[in-house]
Formats: C-alpha cells, structure tokens, sequence
C-alpha cells in the first residue's frame, strides 16, 4: 500500500509538541481561496500541460506523469501552470519507504505528524503507517481539515490538529467550498476523546477578522473543554495564488485583541503567530 | 579598531625586547594609556600583558620556534613566561563548609555568608583574564542554603548576587553551571538568567532520563531568549572527569578543584598547506605538528609548575580549594574545515561523505599524538595534555574555529550535527557549536530539547542555541551584547573584554554574524 506524498519535512517546531517530521499527503476535498499550498489539493491527471515548460525537461507523459527528481530544478514552473491545482513531482511511498526515511531523523524527533492535502483521504494507508511510527518510539498525530472523522485511527493517533477556517458556516462554504458542520463534529469527538492537541483559527480579512466570529469559534471550543489549546493563525499571503495572494494581512494588534478575546470566552491556553 | 591586546610589535621569541625595538614599545604604551575608548582597567590589564612580553620565550627548539613565528602553532592572550594558570575552578563547595583562613571567612551558616563568601573568593581565582572563569555548580553549591532565610529573601539574596558578579566581573569569560539535578536553585537560577539577560557564561548539564524534563525544558526556554545556557552532555563529560567536573570560560572543562596551567593551539589549515595529500597529512604533517604543539605546551607546564611558584604558595592550594594534582594543559585545535577542504580537492567538509570521514581521521589521529605524549604537571587527566575545540580570536581570519563548519557553508541542522558531534569524543578539553533558530522556536521548548538528545545521541559534547536576532549573541565561546557593538565601533568605552574581544572578531570576521537560522 502506499501514499501519495507532495512533500517531506525533516524537522518542524510548529506541527504539534516538540520536533516533528511532517509527512504532506497529496489530496484535500476543500478549495480554500487562501490555501498556501495549492499544488497539493488535486492528484494528476497527466493532461501534460506542464510537460513543455519545464526547464530541466524532467517531466514525460503517463498518468500521473513521469518525474524524474535527477533533473528537476525546484523552479515550481509546473504547478504554476497546473490547471487542477495537482503537482506532478508528488510521490507514492510505501509503509517501508517513509519508514527507512524516518530512521536516521527519529533521535532527533518527538515524534511524525501527517499533514496535507487532507492526511484523512488516505487513511487507509495510515492505518498501516501510523501503528509502524509508534513502534519504532515516536509520537503520532495528524493536521486535518475535520471533514473526515479520524475515528478508525484513533487506536494509533496520539493527537490531531484541527483546523476551524471560519465559525459561521455560509461563509466557511464561500472560503472553502464546504460547509463546516462536520468540522465542529469532529473537533468534539477527538475532544471527547482526549486527543484534541489544537484547534487552529486562521484570521483571514474579509473571513474570519471581527471579534463576534473570534468570539464564536472561542466560547464553541472552551464549551467542550477550557484546556483545548487554541492558536490563532494571521492569514499570510505568500505561497497563496489568485486573489488571495493579493489580500493583506490582518493588523498585528488586531490579533492581539482576538487572543484577549478568546481568553476571555475562557480558554486557557490561547497562541498566536506572528 | 584594534584589539587591546594584540601582541606588540617589539616581542621577538628568542629575545624578547630589543634595544631597536624600546622606541616602539614606548610609543605603544603612550597609546594604551591615552586611548579613550579604553576604561582604566583595561588599559592596566593591556600594559600588563605588554610588559610580560618584554622577556624571551622559553627555550624551544628551532622547530617550534619556527612553528611559532608561521603561526602552525600559537598562543592566546600568554605571555612568553606563564606565572600563574590559564584557568581555574576552585572548590567553592569545600570553602563553603570550611570556610578560608587566608580571606578570614567562617564555614557558610546561612545564604548571606555563602553569598559573601563566594564573592570575596571569586576575587582571588586567578586566572588569564585576572576574573574568575568559574563561579561553581552554583545551583547545588546554594540549594543548601536555600531555606536558611525564608523565600522571598533568599530570592532577593540571590537576584542581588547575580547583579553583583554581572558588574563586578563584566567579563563574558565568567561561568556558572546548573544541573544535572533539579533543584529549586537552579530553577531561579535559569529565571533570573533569562530575565537579565547578562553576558556572563551558563552552562545546563544536561543528562537525559536523569534531569527531568521540565527543569530541562526551562533551560531551553532560557536559550531560546537568552542564547544561553549551553546543553552540556553530562553522561560524556562525567565519563571523561568524574561527576565533579567544572565547565568554565567558554566551555572549558577541568575538575573541580583544578585548573588548566595553559592552552597553546595547533592550526590544522596551516598544518594542512605542508601536507602532499590526506595520506601524508595524517601519517607525517599531523605528528610532527603535535610534537612541536606538545613541546611548547610540555615547557609551559614545566615552568608553571616548577618555577613560577603559584602551585606552592597560593592559599587556593594551602587550604584544599585547589589541588596540583587536578590541574592539566589544553592542546587548542582551529582551522580544521579549512585543512579538510584544502586537501580533499573539492569535497567540502560538512557536505560530502569522504571530506567527514577525512575530518574525522584527522581528529582522532591528533588525539592520538596528543594522548602518546606524556605531560609534566597534568595529573589532572592521566599526565596528558587533553584536546580543546579553539574557537579564537579576531586576529584568525581566514580559518575556522575549532572544528566547526565555516559560517555561510552550513549544512542543514541533522547533517550539521552528523559532521561535527563524531569529534567531541576527543575533546576533552571541551567543544561547542552554535546553531541559531528562528525566534519563534522560543514557543515550542520541548523542539528544542529533542534536537539536543538527538545531538547527544551521536556523541555530541556541547551546543550553543540560540535565537536568530536575539540581543546577546554568542561570538565564538562568549557572549556579547548586539548594541556593545555598534557602541565600540563608534569608539565608545564598553563594559567587559567580551564586547572588546567581540567587536574586534565581528569586524575582522563579519560572517560570523550571518549563520544559518534553522527554520521552525
């Protein structure tokens, strides 16, 4: 079985406690008009379009197409042009392939989180994975959309991070092309569960940038639990594309206040990015 | 700008002073102590310097002589005729409990009497920069104390005592360490160092399963503000010393109660440009190096120990708090990147697998002559010299310190780690690297930690954290303030011989203000 994977991070401080390498799985089923990755929301299809621009010429027909990483030069020229937001370099890896990456990183790790694209579209091959993770001492966790509950993972998850893009849910539909009903179900029951590691509340102008949604979304998570660290995400333009990539950032001391905000709907634990 | 202790021009080895050469000595010293950008004691401590080199070296021979003037072999801060020991790490704990009949000092009833104890004891250390390079496993040496007095005093007491020892001694070559226990000292200890965020030297011993992690955790957060404490490998170190090992100056490790006579350092670039291949290097060009580095260093202890007197007649030694038998010499080792890429046409050391191993081979193959040499006067680690990573001064431009990889030409932090920590094995005289992260690091500790038992997992000694930008920045071994920079460059007097020696480094060797930040 194996697992089609856009990127492979050695090392992060900001994907769950402690060092974490972080596994991105090709895949998402939202659209966000903000996504900072959108190369890695669709699968490719081998339309071949990106074939004739690439520099290295390390791209050939096949579906997916054929990428040679020998001559690839990093430009990213091929999803730029991408029609379908796909990324024709993504990889499959087997169980044992991610595992043998794993080895030489796991003194240095507390433990892997598998992130995306949505990690859920392939649970199956993390039904295989995750168990394989914990026995060689590491931690396991993923950073989901909430679209899909991680129930069947549960045995072998040690925590997810959950990201709740807007509260209210016509707006989530117009940022993400779905509602966020099943979002909000499945932020209670990983809590209920004991293995709600974070709630992430992207502020995004336009979106998610009054204090009535901060409130909304604050008071939601301190009813299932105060102690539910909660990080707020100021909305960053770089690596989004369309118009996103022209919206500005929200005021510094706006997110200030939204922490005070969110503080104040009684949560215990309340971070911010910078 | 100078360095206020560069060696001036009149000293010649065999000599000494000149009588061609005592109109430019004269016009030296007229400058010392007229120059404004100097407090009075720094300008003393530079004329001190400058008159012990008025006398001849000691009798080496023509070969290390000759290695000497190409600078294949050098000192650091020594004068030609040593009279008394590059570092020391008295036993404060000892002193404590007996008290000092020299210094008038009863045994410690209580925090306040520990407190003035140490600090009238520290004036008396003795050492190469005149202040005292360590000031104690603080934290153990206090926690006794801890409740003689209640709470908030012995707080007040203890936040008193480390603005004192910051003022009194502004030198960044001062150095406390912490741990590998918890104790309730040791927690405020990390708190005001990270609070106050002065110059002087901490080191956390650090001994993973056996330090829990949130005592741990606190010192991460204190480098990730203060770029300080270092992570010192306990395990490694406890193996190589026993458990009561001081870690002093820049990272220098001696046992407690011992001191190090001198440091006399080998440069493995130059080293290298007499060597045919990576083969003649290690069989021919390294051994002769190490025997010119082990005769100058043998004649110094020789001298230390039999002539200079400081052994026999300093109270340190009478009343136990020093003891001849724990003090050893360092064999410094720089400029190993540029020896490594200088031979191995075109592999670059950090970046490719035969360059590493080429490292490696030179290492431990200098290790070798050093520990075949015997010592006189180094009972303190077997009658050898022991290897020390030197990181310099501003005066080494074009090599690197100790065997670190040339800032600029890092590699990612796992690989980093991989090429540097297999060499700390060998020095036992201590070795750090510095890694720089973004300031963001700062929220995730535990991140921090694991990079640190990851390091330690592949024989790693020592590491430097630090955060990218942060207002003290680690020069080489010692810290400085950013701002002393700026301040020195305009001529302004400054606080301490690390901003001196700091402000002179980054001007001759800029790049070492532009490491590689780690991403988070």
């Amino acid at each position: 079985m194996k697992a089609q994977v856009s990127r492979l991070l050695t090392h992060s401080f900001v994907d769950g406690p402690g060092n974490r390498a972080v596994i991105f799985l090709q895949g998402c089923q939202m659209r966000c008009l903000y996504c900072h990755n959108p190369q890695t929301q669709a699968l490719c299809d081998g339309c071949g379009l990106c074939i004739g621009g690439c520099p290295g010429e390390a791209l050939s027909a096949g579906t997916p197409l054929r990428w040679d990483p020998a001559r690839c030069q990093g430009c990213d020229r091929c999803i730029a042009v991408c029609p379908s937001c796909a990324d024709p370099r993504a990889t499959w890896y087997g169980v044992g392939d991610l595992l043998a990456w794993l080895r030489p990183l796991a003194p240095f790790l507390s433990g892997v989180t598998v992130s995306g694209g949505e990690p859920m579209l392939q649970a199956e091959f993390l039904a295989a994975f995750l168990p394989a993770v914990r026995q060689a001492g590491l931690s396991t966790m993923i950073e989901t959309n909430g679209l899909i509950e991680p129930e069947p993972l549960l045995p072998w998850l040690d925590g997810a991070l959950v990201d709740l893009k807007v509260w209210d849910d016509d707006r989530h539909r117009a940022l993400t092309g779905t509602g966020n009903a099943a979002v909000k179900a499945t932020i209670r029951r990983l809590a209920a569960q004991g293995k709600l590691v974070e709630v992430r509340l992207p502020i995004i102008a336009g979106f998610s940038d009054d204090a009535a949604h901060v409130q909304a979304a604050a008071g939601f998570v301190a009813a299932i639990d105060p102690a539910i660290p909660v990080r707020l995400l100021r909305f960053r333009p770089h690596g989004t594309v369309g118009p996103a990539a022209g919206w500005a950032p929200p005021a510094d001391g706006l997110i200030d206040q939204f922490v005070t905000i969110a503080r104040s709907a009684g949560l215990i634990t309340v971070t911010r990015s910078r | 700008m100078r360095n206020p202790v560069t060696m001036a021009a009149y000293e010649d080895l065999k000599t000494g002073l000149t009588a061609e050469k005592v109109g430019e000595l004269r016009s030296w010293v007229s400058g010392v102590l007229r120059d404004t950008s100097l407090t009075p004691d720094q300008r003393r401590a530079t004329l001190a310097v400058g008159a012990a080199k008025v006398l001849p070296h000691l009798p080496y021979s023509d070969a290390a002589c000759q290695a000497l003037a190409e600078g294949t072999v050098c000192m650091l801060g020594e004068v030609p005729l040593p009279f008394w020991p590059r570092y020391t790490a008295p036993d404060y704990a000892r002193l404590l409990r007996q008290g000092s009949e020299y210094l008038r000092l009863k045994p410690a009833r209580d925090l306040h009497d520990a407190l003035a104890g140490l600090l009238s004891a520290y004036q008396y250390s003795a050492t190469v920069t005149l202040e005292p390079v360590w000031l104690g496993n603080l934290d153990t040496l206090l926690e006794p104390y801890f409740d003689s007095v209640p709470e908030p005093e012995a707080r007040r007491a203890v936040r008193s005592f480390w603005t004192v020892v910051s003022r009194l001694f502004p030198s960044s070559f001062v150095h406390a360490n912490i741990g590998p226990g918890e104790t309730r000292m040791g927690r405020l200890l990390l708190e005001l160092d990270r609070e106050t965020g002065e110059p002087v030297n901490t080191s956390f011993k650090y001994a993973p399963g056996v330090t829990p992690e949130g005592f741990a955790r606190e010192a991460a957060r204190c480098a990730m503000g203060a770029s300080k404490p270092y992570f010192h490998n306990h395990a490694l170190s406890a193996a190589d010393w026993g458990e009561e090992y001081a870690i002093a100056s820049c990272y220098n490790l001696m046992p407690v109660g011992g001191g190090i006579h001198t440091l006399v350092r080998v440069n493995l670039g130059k080293v290298a440009t007499r060597a045919e291949s990576p083969a003649h290097m290690l069989e021919a060009a390294i051994p002769e190096a190490a025997a010119l580095l082990c005769e100058i260093i043998a004649a110094r202890c020789a001298f230390l120990g039999a002539e200079a007197g400081f052994l026999e007649h300093s109270f340190l030694v009478k009343e136990g708090l020093l003891r001849p038998g724990a003090f050893t010499a360092y064999a410094g080792v720089f400029g190993l990147a540029e020896a490594v890429n200088g031979l191995m046409g075109g592999a670059r050391y950090g970046h490719d697998a035969a360059a590493d191993r080429f490292a490696i081979d030179i290492i431990a193959k200098l290790a070798e002559c050093v520990a075949a040499t015997p010592m006189p006067f180094c009972a303190g680690s077997g009658g050898k010299a022991v290897l020390h990573a030197q990181v310099g001064i501003d005066s080494d431009t074009g090599y690197t310190p100790a065997a670190r990889i040339p800032p600029g030409d890092e590699p990612d932090l796992y690989d980093h780690l991989r090429t540097v920590s297999p060499h700390d094995r060998h020095f036992t005289g201590g070795v750090s690297n510095i890694f720089e992260f973004e300031a963001t690091a700062a929220d995730n500790p535990q991140a921090v930690l694991d990079i640190v038992r990851g390091a330690f997992s592949l024989g790693c000694r020592n590491l430097a954290l630090g955060p990218s930008g942060g207002d003290l920045i680690r020069v080489t071994g010692y810290l400085m303030r950013r701002s002393d920079l700026t301040r020195r460059a305009e001529g302004q007097i400054v606080r301490g011989d690390g901003a001196l020696f700091g402000s002179a480094f980054f001007v001759n060797q800029p790049e070492h203000l532009h490491r590689r930040v780690r991403s988070v």
